[in-house]
């Protein structure tokens, strides 16, 4: 029918769909600031959370001390801050075994006198006035070997 | 230690005392200064007999032992000790483990050794021995600033392997420092120098028990600095079920006595303690310790089961009774 305006059945009116197009655009931009603040205040609180159970830990620290110093750290039970500080840097013991000055070496005779001298007592290897000059006479005996 | 000068005459004057179950003997280039090193010998004796000893009820170690899962507060030197203990474990990659306790004490190894024995014997059947894997050393938290040590459940230490070692190394810095003169200090043949040597160097016979007199096969040395250590599977051993020869060195792996290769290692070293951890993991690792000590430069005497003997990174071969 010409001229007549009203909508025909089933189409929705144009303004009415509007509006509810606009709340419901209204309703996500809220929700999603909602989600924004929500997120992060997430991450804030876990943040602070792991913050205050390991403070100035990392996931590399951690690494890098149980391999540079092979000792491992006590649980975190404690909140002492020295404690959770770098590990310092290895010394030179820490770095191997270290060898002698200089290695041994073959005497140019063997010590026999010093067999005697082994066998005294332990109180009369005491050293007392002129007994010393007499024990001085030899290096002193001593035996390495398992103990 | 000192650079180990050799830049005094040949006077040297000796001494002997008892000592973690074993035998001290001290040594001072000036025998008027001889009492004043042993008695910084005593002190750090008796400290680390206090603060190490396992056979010993009021031990600081022994307190530890019976607290594991808490942090235990200890004095500096058990933290020191234990410390070494565990840089051994990390540079012998375990084969030096101070978390043998247990072990040891189920292979009946649970007293003073010269009580060992008798205490087997009076033990018809002793207890059939279940060998496990010992815990491994990462299971001991150091805390150093707090100054506490913290033990997985189950581990027991020992820290016989470098306790003593290290108690050599700290008795001659002390009674060098105490003297001002050239000592040595050797507990029961853990060997450690301090200060200057004599002209002739500190002359000391290699053998496989350190008990052993100076005649017995073996090979005399002169040493400057550093330390000296002999490691052994013919000392201390005693009868068990399962072994019949059981030896206190043992390998953290099994929780057995090491396989013998080496009946006896001598290693020197910068200090007594590196020496006795380089001679207690040869002992371990057998066949492949030979590379492994050349590796690291440090000279050393392996004698075989059947007496053959190896002269490592700068050991001298001469005057070696062994061949």
């Amino acid at each position: 029918m010409i001229g007549d305006d009203r909508p025909s059945p089933g189409r929705a009116d144009p303004a009415l769909a509007t509006l509810h197009r606009d709340a419901a655009l209204s309703r996500v931009s809220h929700t999603r600031k909602l989600v924004y603040a929500g997120a992060a205040a997430l991450t804030g609180g876990i943040a602070w959370l792991a913050g205050t159970a390991a403070p100035g830990r990392t996931l590399g620290t951690k690494g890098t001390q149980a391999r540079s110093t092979g000792v491992t750290s006590a649980p975190s039970s404690g909140s002492s801050s020295a404690g959770q500080t770098l590990p310092a840097l290895a010394s030179p013991s820490e770095l191997g075994l270290q060898g002698p000055g200089s290695a041994p070496s073959a005497p140019s005779q063997a010590p026999a006198d010093q067999s005697q001298q082994s066998q005294v007592s332990p109180d009369q290897s005491q050293v007392a006035g002129a007994q010393s000059a007499a024990q001085a006479a030899a290096p002193a005996p001593v035996v390495s070997g398992g103990s | 230690m000192s650079s180990g000068r050799s830049a005094l005459s040949g006077s040297v004057a000796t001494d002997r005392f008892a000592a973690f179950g074993g035998t001290a003997v001290i040594a001072a280039t000036d025998p008027e200064m001889l009492p004043a090193v042993r008695e910084a010998a005593e002190r750090t004796v008796g400290a680390f007999d206090r603060a190490c000893s396992r056979f010993r009820d009021d031990s600081e170690l022994m307190a530890l032992n019976a607290t594991p899962g808490v942090d235990v507060p200890v004095s500096p030197l058990l933290l020191d000790a234990v410390e070494a203990a565990l840089r051994a474990a990390r540079l012998t990659e375990g084969d030096v483990d101070p978390t043998i306790g247990a072990a040891l004490v189920a292979l009946g190894y649970d007293r003073d050794f010269a009580a060992v024995g008798a205490a087997m014997a009076a033990t018809p059947q002793p207890a059939r021995v279940a060998f496990s894997r010992v815990p491994g050393w990462r299971t001991v938290a150091v805390d150093r600033a707090a100054g506490t040590i913290r033990l997985g459940r189950g581990v027991r230490l020992d820290l016989g392997a470098t306790a003593k070692a290290l108690a050599a190394d700290r008795a001659a810095a002390a009674a060098h420092a105490a003297a001002g003169c050239g000592v040595l200090i050797s507990f029961s043949g853990d060997i450690a120098l301090a200060g200057a040597s004599p002209a002739e160097g500190w002359s000391v016979r290699v053998t496989d028990d350190h008990r052993a007199s100076v005649d017995a096969p073996g090979q005399w040395i002169t040493l400057q600095s550093g330390g000296l250590a002999s490691s052994s599977t013919t000392v201390r051993r005693w009868q068990t079920t399962e072994h019949d020869d059981a030896h206190h060195v043992l390998d953290p792996a099994t929780g057995r006595p090491a396989a013998v290769v080496w009946r006896t290692v001598s290693v020197t070293a910068g200090s007594c303690l590196d020496a006795n951890i380089a001679s207690t993991a040869a002992i371990v690792r057998g066949e492949s310790a030979p590379a492994w000590l050349s590796s690291l430069g440090l000279p050393s005497r392996l004698v075989a089961l059947d007496g053959s003997v190896r002269h490592i990174a700068g050991w001298p071969s001469a005057g070696d009774d062994l061949r």
